[in-house]
């Protein structure tokens, strides 16, 4: 049953390991609590997006403003985190409010104004974009060292960017997924006309999608900003179109109702490294990108031959 | 609240003394876009009383259903539940008023497990709010326990589960509000005969409880001996409230279709038995599904699949039409090899489908009318790629006019169809794209009679223009009034192809189980065959 659950993680999960493979085999030095550390940092901020995506994705939407809250988050915290504890402290809320504020115009628009999702969220990919711009025109600002050194330093071979990933995982987004919320969030991505008559508020049940999913990506952006230690209005952009590509990768259907966490997860890291690697092959950076969507491709192509090996094509059709 | 009767007192009596009316709906009105669909129409239910509702295609048993479950709102009347008036805001509502519905269409998520979607809104949490999954598979465990069911898993998932356990997944999905009263809306369309005596005993069982159950179906010889009484509802209006017993199969159907209607299969083709086989299927097999199946089908026969469920009727069908992979043998049309790899290798080969479930496989429901029918042959309406909508427009309307379609426009959503309808589309789709073999899945589920009726002519009426047909069917007795030969399935093989005479229910039901009658060819032929 568990292993049931976790099959569509699979293909994200075997590309990883031969990607990591390769790595290993490119550069040894990987290997390293230094490699380790270096490794989950890189990958942590998209995993986070792809938490924030998949959340919206179960419920049948897409959210293209993740790559904008991540940005207004990193401005926000960036510019005014000042020193002291207190005001870090203060600050990471103010961010996540801001997180879930920008989750809930999301929801609001999708649920009540009867927009796609795909639309609202593309408008307010402006708007939260003009937002980051205005809190920080210019890259810079900047975070204290402790704060930096929290998220991102390592205990041994033990990165705390990767504690920092799954307690957020593990003690805020789970128990989420397994409340009644939960099954809700994947019922409308699955039936929606079936979760109205089943009695589910859907409405309510969008908006609560879309601001999990603002908390989940200002959390991509408080990480971002221990990470670089300063602002950057544009600093998110990528992660839009990475978080979606993490969401199907790790085995999530864009229509909505099937995914879970691990497979977005790992594919996120997936993504983050392949540049890596690729630059440790010795790819030339003019060709980056090229291979990195092929890749994408590549695997995508190799996990669904497995289920088109379904006998009969009408339950491929209709799943 | 709790007006629940004593279970020890003969229901039955109780229900027609006319005491403890349960539910009351007086002079509901309900119109869509100009038609009503229900008309100052009345209707009461006892409590503790199974209770059916009849009506022929657009008689607003189905708008009735919406309106009493709070899925829509009547334009005007009132409803009395446990003689409160009340008003619901939506299902939910109705659930909490302890009226409870299983709908027409699926309200499943296939992709949750079985015990979720039980419980779905209701499930068993703990004090963090986290779903216990150990306390919801156990209630649901409890809950299949307490009725009998012991072949459904609560951890499966219900995409894996057969149409007919989803029915009954959806069932209990309704029974686990423990409702007052449950509404089945063509509850057992899907099932099988095992399934819906399952249904029955089950209903028996919380009719003792003291629940009330209104129950619509068209399989009306199924329904009368089980239920207390039946309301007749035809153009949207209330016609009659009988008891069960009171009234025969023919006055009811007077009463649904307001004349009087035999129903009869029309006359069969004449086949030409040396003609050579329009379709010939050797050692054909699809899998673990099907084995060996052998089988020719001449111009103008109907060749009827018979058998127990899930014997590998369904599968001949999907496998002929190339829904399958890994199909082997060798399957001919008019004494050419036929390639049947895919669906459109089929359609090439002139064979079309009219598939199990319309919903999903026949339509694209929220495409017009027009749309549908037109998509197997826009190739032939148009030039360059283009469609040239006067042809369109002319092609469409003679289909519809062809297989009686009513529909006031055909630019309507297809979804916005009645049952029988939609089904028409589906067949009007395939008349005109040159197929000579036509495979009908089990045309007639969850139609009326009068759509039936019309089907057994259009079936008849294709057989006359020289095409073969393959029908499997679930009511033996259109198989009986359809077919010239019927085969019987089991286990994936024909266990026996019965003739002319030997086509009786006894025979078809024998063959099916595998025992032999003792009397007749039939048996004989099977002795041969072991």
């Amino acid at each position: 049953m568990i292993l049931r659950r976790y099959k569509t993680s699979l293909l994200a999960i075997v590309g990883l390991v031969l990607l990591l493979g390769y790595y290993w085999y490119q550069q040894p030095l990987i290997v390293s609590p230094f490699g380790f550390r270096l490794l989950a940092n890189q990958g942590t901020t998209l995993a986070l997006a792809a938490l924030a995506q998949l959340t919206v994705v179960l419920t049948g939407g897409v959210d293209l403003s993740v790559g904008a809250i991540v940005s207004l988050s990193n401005a926000i915290a960036a510019t005014y985190m000042g020193d002291s504890p207190w005001s870090v402290f203060g600050v990471v809320l103010l961010t996540l409010g801001a997180g879930a504020g920008a989750g809930l115009v999301n929801g609001l628009l999708v649920a009540y104004g009867r927009i796609q999702p795909i639309i609202v969220t593309l408008a307010t990919l402006y708007v939260y974009s003009g937002f980051a711009l205005l809190i920080r025109p210019q890259p810079g600002g900047s975070v204290p060292g402790y704060y930096a050194s929290t998220l991102t330093g390592a205990w041994g071979w033990l990165p705390y960017s990767l504690i920092v990933l799954l307690v957020i995982t593990l003690a805020f987004r789970m128990p989420i997924m397994r409340s009644r919320l939960g099954t809700a969030i994947y019922a409308v991505g699955d039936n929606p006309g079936g979760a109205h008559m089943s009695g589910i508020n859907v409405p309510r049940t969008l908006v609560s999608a879309y601001v999990i999913g603002g908390v989940l990506a200002a959390c991509a952006g408080l990480f971002l900003t221990a990470q670089t230690t300063s602002g950057d209005a544009t600093v998110g952009t990528s992660y839009t179109l990475n978080s979606v590509a993490a969401v199907v990768f790790g085995g999530a259907i864009l229509g909505g109702g099937r995914g879970v966490a691990l497979g977005p997860i790992v594919a996120a890291f997936f993504i983050s490294i392949i540049i890596s690697v690729l630059f440790a092959a010795g790819v030339s950076s003019f060709y980056q990108s090229v291979f990195q969507g092929a890749i994408l491709i590549l695997v995508l192509m190799f996990g669904n031959a497995w289920t088109l090996r379904a006998r009969n094509r009408l339950t491929v059709l209709r799943s | 609240m709790s007006s629940h009767p004593d279970p020890t007192s003969p229901s039955a009596s109780r229900a027609s003394a006319g005491e403890g009316t349960l539910l009351e709906a007086r002079g509901i009105s309900k119109s869509f876009g100009g038609v009503h669909a229900l008309e100052d129409a009345d209707f009461s239910c006892e409590a503790g009383e199974i209770h059916a509702l009849l009506g022929a295609n657009g008689a607003g048993k189905s708008t009735l259903v919406k309106v009493l479950s709070g899925v829509q709102r009547a334009d005007a009347g009132t409803i009395a539940l446990g003689g409160e008036t009340v008003s619901f805001a939506g299902p939910a509502d109705a659930a909490r008023h302890g009226v409870a519905t299983v709908f027409q269409e699926l309200s499943l998520f296939p992709h949750l497990t079985v015990a979720e979607n039980i419980l779905i809104g209701h499930q068993p949490t703990g004090f963090l709010g986290q779903i216990s999954q150990r306390r919801m598979r156990a209630e649901v465990r409890g809950l299949f326990d307490s009725l009998g069911v012991d072949h459904i898993a609560p951890g499966a998932h219900v995409s894996d589960l057969s149409l007919a356990d989803r029915q009954l997944v959806e069932i209990f999905k309704a029974l686990s509000k423990k409702p007052k009263l449950l509404i089945l809306d063509e509850g057992t369309s899907a099932l099988g005969r095992k399934e819906v005596q399952r249904l029955f005993d089950l209903l028996r069982k919380l009719k003792a409880g003291g629940t009330s159950v209104i129950f619509i179906s068209h399989r009306m010889s199924e329904i009368r001996e089980f239920v207390d009484r039946m309301t007749i509802f035809r153009n949207g209006r209330h016609v009659a409230t009988v008891k069960a017993a009171e009234a025969s199969d023919g006055e009811i159907v007077e009463m649904m279709l307001g004349q009087r209607v035999e129903r009869s299969f029309p006359e069969k083709t004449a086949v030409e038995t040396n003609a050579p086989p329009l379709l010939e299927l050797s050692g054909f097999s699809a899998g673990s599904g099907l084995h060996d199946i052998s089988l020719s089908l001449r111009r103008g026969e109907v060749l009827g699949l018979a058998g127990l469920e899930g014997q590998g009727q369904g599968t001949l069908l999907l496998a002929l039409f190339g829904a399958y992979r890994g199909i082997g043998g060798e399957v001919t049309i008019a004494g050419k090899p036929a390639k049947v790899a895919s669906p459109w290798d089929a359609k090439a080969s002139g064979i079309a489908l009219i598939p199990e479930d319309r919903k999903t496989e026949g339509l694209v429901l929220p495409m017009s009318v027009r749309e549908n029918i037109t998509f197997s042959v826009l190739g032939r309406l148009g030039r360059f790629g283009f469609v040239s909508p006067a042809k369109e427009k002319a092609f469409v309307a003679r289909m519809m006019e062809r297989l009686a379609v009513k529909a006031a426009s055909m630019e309507l959503p297809a979804r916005s169809l009645s049952g029988g309808n939609q089904q028409k589309l589906v067949l009007a789709k395939w008349l005109e794209t040159g197929a000579d073999v036509f495979l009908f899945y089990d045309p007639t589920r969850g139609i009326d009679v009068g759509t039936k009726q019309a089907f057994y002519e259009l079936i008849v009426g294709l057989t006359r223009e020289g095409k073969g047909v393959i029908l499997y069917s679930t009511e033996t007795s259109e198989l009986i009034g359809l077919c010239h030969r019927v085969a019987v399935m089991d286990d994936g093989r024909i266990a026996l192809t019965l003739q002319g005479d030997d086509i009786t229910e006894q025979d078809i039901l024998a063959a099916s189980l595998g025992v032999g009658r003792g009397r007749g060819e039939g048996a004989a032929v099977m002795e041969a065959a072991q």
